[in-house]
Formats: structure tokens, C-alpha cells, sequence
């Protein structure tokens, strides 16, 4: 009995003394997201400590499409990635910054980066978080200092509420900026709702020219098997049609931009890029980290038969590329109809939900 | 008398937990693959360095492997299961895995493994796994997507081809090319270890069948090769060596 009483005792003390800080403050409830994992997805390892939540993604998307993040508030997130253009910029080679400077990488599209672990074309940053701070600084993009962002938007009442909503208190930090778009950009998916995903759920059926293209694309280019394959799957297999590795694909025998050897220092690294999922593909011209390709005939006409076997670190998995074919030039060997397929297959990932979505728009408009 | 039973029991588990005497009744096994080329070396330095294979000199880019059907040789070399255990290396950065606290204590003959699948498993659905499981396809880079199936090692690297550096690859997949490891050593588990295996990838070109990239082919997605895949899963299968067994460091 007596022992009974002390627990009880002691389990309110316990109680009392946790709860302290928070005595009398209304506890700070948040919504939590449910990501709703396209059907033949593999299951995200999504950041443990940023659990996603309703209040967290609105704010996120509202930085996201806010230019009171550039230096004269002429530019957002959305302006260089855009959801009409599978969030990159409408067509453009180079993005502009906000006092006109021209970029020297093509804007990437941003969907399915929860299956991502590091981010840019050369991998640069290991976090969404991390990241998502970096384009507001450059000076070649929007060109302001973070924590002159953080004053900005302190005065404004519409981020005290947002950020109380989602973080329990009014108090803006870099930190907390980038948890929130990192949330943001998390949740924008694409896949589920493409010609190719009814295709795979059964509803719909490809026409024969693009159900070439998917044989070829998932087939092997060898010169003893009796039928064509163009090699796509080593690389930009599975359901995210893309393996997330750095690879060098043999755009150039010299190269100007290191890629990820510009990051880690080593030549081993040099010519590697961040393989791109090629869902939404349609969307997303022109191509390559330099945006040298301006539609998909061209992409593929390279792949068939202008990669450099000399390029350096050409990555294995483009043995294939490199072959010679009995009575050919070394390449792909593949006919002008089977290339043709490969781009009609290229053009079923399209997912118009990055467009339709409410979720992935722009709020202020 | 109950007055006295909560603080004897605390006694109890804190006598019992400060024993040096006393020897777990199940243990975990760690184990970790290093790469060496040629029997005994310093492991292999992936990317860069070059190593002569005969007429050949080759270097290497990736390592990859699905394992499965983990089991204990026991002193009688009948085989101990693990079931249901997965793990994914790719060397040289990822090279180790844990088996679960399951393994009773004692006295083994030797360490077996596939490197591969079982059917079933195999050609299941791959999205079931989770976000950081060995056979999730976002964590492996294995499954060969819609084509169904699982590469169970992905060999890559570089050879000197009439003077130029060119790749070498080999995709070894399909059931018929699924191989048994089995590392016959005395392993002392009374504690907690960590087996330390060698991969000679020297053997991996010679163990049974003498290969060479410029002689026999320098690609192999396991289909159309004139027999290079299997030639080359049995020379995989005999690469594996032991190297150390050691207590875990906590
Ligand atoms: C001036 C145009 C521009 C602006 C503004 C801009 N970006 Fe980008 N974004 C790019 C370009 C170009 C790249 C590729 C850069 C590289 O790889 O070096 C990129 C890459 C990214 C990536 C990497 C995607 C991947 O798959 O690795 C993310 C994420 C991203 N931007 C998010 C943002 C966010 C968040 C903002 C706002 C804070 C923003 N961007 C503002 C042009 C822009
Ligand atoms: C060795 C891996 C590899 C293989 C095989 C491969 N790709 Fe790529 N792919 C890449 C890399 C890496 C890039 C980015 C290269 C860069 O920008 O420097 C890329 C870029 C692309 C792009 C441009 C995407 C964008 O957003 O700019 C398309 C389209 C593409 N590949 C389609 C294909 C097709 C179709 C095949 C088969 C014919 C194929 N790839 C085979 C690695 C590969």
C-alpha cells in the first residue's frame, strides 16, 4: 500500500517537473502528412527529424513562391523552377539571376526528391535543408544574405503566424527556413498518374510503337543477342527512372565542368553528374546539366551514337554504348523507327498532376 | 518479507549484469568483407589504383552484392540457418552487416552465404521493403526493374585496351548463376564477434576459370555471353577466404 502511494507520488513529481517549461503555454499541435507513396515506388527514408506536417509544407510552399527571399524581391524559388515546366525553368538553357547574370547549369526539376540523398547536378549539398538556403545567397541567383531574409520576413504577420503554426513560436531562423521548404519540396511527387503508370496498373494499354520503346529501353545493347536494346535501365531504371548515383554518360572527351570532381577534388570523380529521373521528361527541355539538347530526338541521337569513349570515367554501364555492331560504326545501332519509339516510350512518364496540383502551386496567386 | 523483494531483485540484476564470469547465451555475428587483390594484400583502392592480371591490367569501380541464406556450419558441418536475413555491400564503403541476436553461443565449423536470391524473393514485389532495407531497389540499385529480378553482384572497373582505358562489366543475375559461399574456419562464438572475410578479386578472374577482359569479353548482363556470367559466378563463389575473427569493440 504504502508502496503504491510513493509511486504515484513519484510519477506526479515526475509529470510536474517535465511539464515545467511548458506550464500553463498551449502545447503546440501540428497536423502530421502522410506522403502518399506512388503504387511501385520504393518506400522514402524520409528525415526522422523533420517530421511532415501540414503547417510545416504551407510554409515551406510559401517561401517557395515568395521573392521577398531575393535581394529585390523580383525573384522566387518558383521563378527558375517553374510547375508548368516540371518546376525548372521555362525552357531556359541558363537561368537568369536577379540582376541579370547568367547561370552555367541548367535548373533541375523537382519531384520524387524524397528518394534523393544528395542534391545538384555536381551533389554538392547533402540536404534538402541545406540546400534550400544556398539559391538566396548566390550570386548568381537571388543574390541576398540569409539573415537579411530572416528581418524580412520577422515584420511581416503573415510568417509570425505561419511559423507559430508550424514550429510552436514566431522566431524565424535559417534553420528553420530550411526545414520547412525542405517539407515542401518532399511532398511534390510525380508518378502514379502518368500513361506509363496506367500502363503498369493495368487501365491503359501503350501503343506498339511506344511498347518498343520500352523493350528497347530496358533491353541490353549486345551484338550476340539477336534483339536491339538501347541500355536506358542500368541508369534510369526502375520506378523513379533513375539509379541517384553520379555517373559520366560520355557527353564530352574534354571536359569544362568537373561535375561532382569539382566537389570532392578527386579526378576519379571528374565528368560525374547527377543521373536525372527522366518522369516528366516532356516537361523539362532543354537537356544535360548544360542543357546542350534541346528535345529528346537529340538526346537520343547522342546516346546512339555520339557518346566519347574517351571521355573521362566514362562509367561502365555505357559499355554498351562503345560496342561495334557487325556491319556498323560503334554506337547503339538503333534504326530510326526504334529510336523514334524510344522518345514515343520517354513520353509516357508525363504526370500532369505537377501542373493540376493544388498542393504544388503557388499560393500567393 | 515483500518489504525486502524490490530492493533483492535490483541486487539481483545488478550482481547478475557486473558477472565478468558470465558468458552470453546468444549472440549477433558481425561480419565485414574486405576487398584485397591477391591472397593476404592491402585492400583494394577502388577507382584509381591499377592492378596486372597476366596480360591484363585492370582496375576497380563497384562491388556490389545481395546476400542471403546466412548460416553457421556447426561442428559436424551441418548447417545452422539464419533465416530471413537480407544484406547489401557495396564496397568498399559499405562493407559490413550485423546478424541478429539469434545465434546460439558455441563452437562453429565454418560460415556460409549466397550471393543472390532465392526465386521467390527474387522476383517479388520490390516495393515491400522499406526505406532502408538491403533489398529496397532506392538503397541497392540492383533490381532490374519492370524486367523483374535482382543483379546479385554488379563487378565494374577499367582495363587497358590497346593502350586505353576502357570499362569492364559484369552483371552476374538469374537464378542458375546464384552462388553458394561457404568459408570452412573454426569460429569461436561465445561472444560477440566480428568475422573479418577476405574477397581475393584476383580469384574472382582466375578461382576456376582463367578470364581476362580482353580475351573472353569485357561485358556480361548474364544473357547472350557464351557462358561468361556462370564462368564467372563460379570463380565468385571461390574468391571468399577468412581473415580475423574478433571481439567486438563496443
Ligand atoms: C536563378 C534560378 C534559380 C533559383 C532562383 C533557384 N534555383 Fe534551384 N536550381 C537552379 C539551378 C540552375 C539548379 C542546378 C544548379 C547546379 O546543379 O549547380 C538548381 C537546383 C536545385 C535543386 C536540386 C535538385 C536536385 O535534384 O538535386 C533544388 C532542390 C533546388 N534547386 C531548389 C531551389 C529552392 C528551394 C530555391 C529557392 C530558395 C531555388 N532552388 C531557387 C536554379 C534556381
Ligand atoms: C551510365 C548511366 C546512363 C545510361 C546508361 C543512360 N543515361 Fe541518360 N543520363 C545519365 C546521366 C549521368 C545524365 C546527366 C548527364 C549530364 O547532364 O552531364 C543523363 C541524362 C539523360 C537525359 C537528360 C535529362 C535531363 O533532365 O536533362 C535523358 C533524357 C536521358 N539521360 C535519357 C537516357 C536514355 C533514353 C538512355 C538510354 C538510351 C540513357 N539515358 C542511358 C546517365 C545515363
Amino acid at each position: 500500500m504504502t508502496n503504491t502511494r510513493w509511486l504515484v507520488f513519484g510519477l506526479l513529481t515526475l509529470l510536474v517537473v517535465s511539464c515545467g517549461d511548458n506550464w500553463g503555454k498551449k502545447p503546440h499541435v501540428t497536423t502530421p502528412y502522410v506522403l502518399q507513396v506512388p503504387a511501385g515506388f520504393p518506400q522514402p527514408a524520409l528525415p526522422a527529424d523533420n517530421p511532415l506536417t501540414v503547417e510545416g509544407i504551407l510554409l515551406g510552399r510559401q517561401l517557395f513562391f515568395d521573392p521577398i527571399l531575393s535581394l529585390d524581391s523580383s525573384q522566387s524559388c518558383g521563378s527558375c523552377h517553374n510547375a508548368a515546366f516540371g518546376f525548372t525553368d521555362h525552357g531556359l538553357t541558363y537561368s537568369l539571376g536577379v540582376d541579370g547574370s547568367v547561370g552555367d547549369r541548367n535548373s533541375m526539376p523537382l519531384h520524387n526528391l524524397a528518394w534523393h540523398q544528395t542534391f545538384f547536378w555536381d551533389g554538392r549539398a547533402p540536404s534538402l535543408r541545406e540546400q534550400s538556403l544556398e539559391p538566396i545567397s548566390n550570386p548568381i541567383e537571388m543574390k541576398e544574405d540569409v539573415l537579411h531574409v530572416v528581418e524580412k520576413l520577422q515584420r511581416q504577420p503573415r510568417y509570425q503566424d505561419a511559423f507559430t503554426a508550424a514550429f510552436g513560436d514566431e522566431e524565424v531562423t535559417p534553420e528553420r527556413m530550411g526545414l520547412a521548404m525542405e517539407q515542401f519540396m518532399l511532398t511534390i511527387l510525380s508518378g502514379g498518374d502518368s500513361k506509363f503508370d496506367r500502363f503498369i496498373a493495368g487501365t491503359e494499354s501503350l501503343t506498339t510503337e511506344e511498347a518498343l520503346g520500352l523493350q528497347l529501353f530496358n533491353g541490353e545493347s549486345n551484338p550476340n543477342s539477336p534483339t536491339p536494346g538501347a541500355d536506358c535501365f542500368h541508369c534510369h531504371g526502375g520506378a523513379l527512372f533513375t539509379n541517384h548515383k553520379f555517373m559520366n554518360n560520355g557527353l564530352d572527351s574534354v571536359l569544362t565542368d568537373l561535375g561532382l570532381g569539382g566537389v570532392t577534388g578527386l579526378t576519379t570523380d571528374d565528368g560525374k553528374f547527377k543521373v536525372p529521373s527522366l518522369r516528366n521528361i516532356a516537361y523539362t527541355a532543354p537537356y544535360m546539366h548544360d542543357g546542350r539538347f534541346q528535345t529528346l530526338e537529340q538526346v537520343i541521337e547522342f546516346y546512339n551514337s555520339g557518346v566519347e569513349p574517351n571521355s573521362p570515367n566514362l562509367d561502365p554501364s555505357m559499355i554498351g554504348f562503345i560496342q561495334t555492331h557487325s556491319g556498323s560504326t560503334r554506337g547503339l545501332n538503333l534504326t530510326l523507327t526504334q529510336r523514334q519509339a524510344v522518345v514515343a516510350f520517354l513520353n509516357t512518364f508525363t504526370d500532369t498532376r505537377v501542373e493540376t496540383d493544388t498542393l504544388y502551386q503557388n499560393p500567393f496567386k | 518479507m515483500k518489504k525486502f523483494a524490490l530492493p533483492l531483485l535490483v541486487a539481483g540484476i545488478l550482481l547478475t549484469s557486473c558477472d565478468p564470469e558470465k558468458k552470453p547465451e546468444i549472440v549477433n555475428l558481425e561480419v565485414v568483407v574486405q576487398p584485397v587483390f591477391g591472397a593476404g594484400n592491402a585492400p583494394v583502392s577502388y577507382n584509381d589504383a591499377s592492378y596486372a592480371m597476366g596480360t591484363d591490367t585492370v582496375k576497380f569501380t563497384r562491388n556490389d552484392f545481395v546476400l542471403s541464406e546466412f548460416a553457421l556450419l556447426d561442428e559436424q558441418g551441418a548447417r545452422v540457418d539464419i533465416r530471413n536475413e537480407y544484406a547489401y555491400l557495396s564496397l568498399p564503403n559499405r562493407n559490413s552487416f550485423t546478424l541478429p541476436t539469434t545465434i546460439a553461443a558455441g563452437q562453429y565449423a565454418g560460415f556460409a552465404f549466397a550471393i543472390g536470391l532465392d526465386s521467390t524473393t527474387n522476383h517479388g514485389d520490390p516495393s515491400i521493403w522499406g526505406g532502408s532495407h538491403p533489398l529496397n531497389p532506392a538503397v541497392n540499385n540492383l533490381h532490374w526493374g519492370w524486367t523483374g529480378g535482382y543483379i546479385f553482384a554488379a563487378m565494374e572497373g577499367y582495363y587497358q585496351k590497346d593502350g586505353a582505358q576502357t570499362p569492364w562489366l559484369y552483371h552476374i543475375a538469374l537464378l542458375e548463376n546464384r552462388m553458394e559461399v561457404v568459408v570452412e574456419t573454426p569460429l569461436d562464438l561465445t561472444d560477440f564477434k566480428t568475422l573479418t572475410l577476405q574477397l581475393d578479386l584476383e580469384k574472382f578472374f582466375k578461382a576456376v576459370h582463367a578470364l581476362s577482359p580482353n580475351e573472353d569479353g569485357d561485358f556480361s548482363h548474364s544473357t547472350f555471353d557464351n557462358g561468361l556470367a556462370h564462368k564467372l559466378s563460379e570463380n565468385l563463389s571461390q574468391s571468399f577466404q577468412f581473415a580475423s575473427l574478433e571481439n567486438q569493440t563496443p
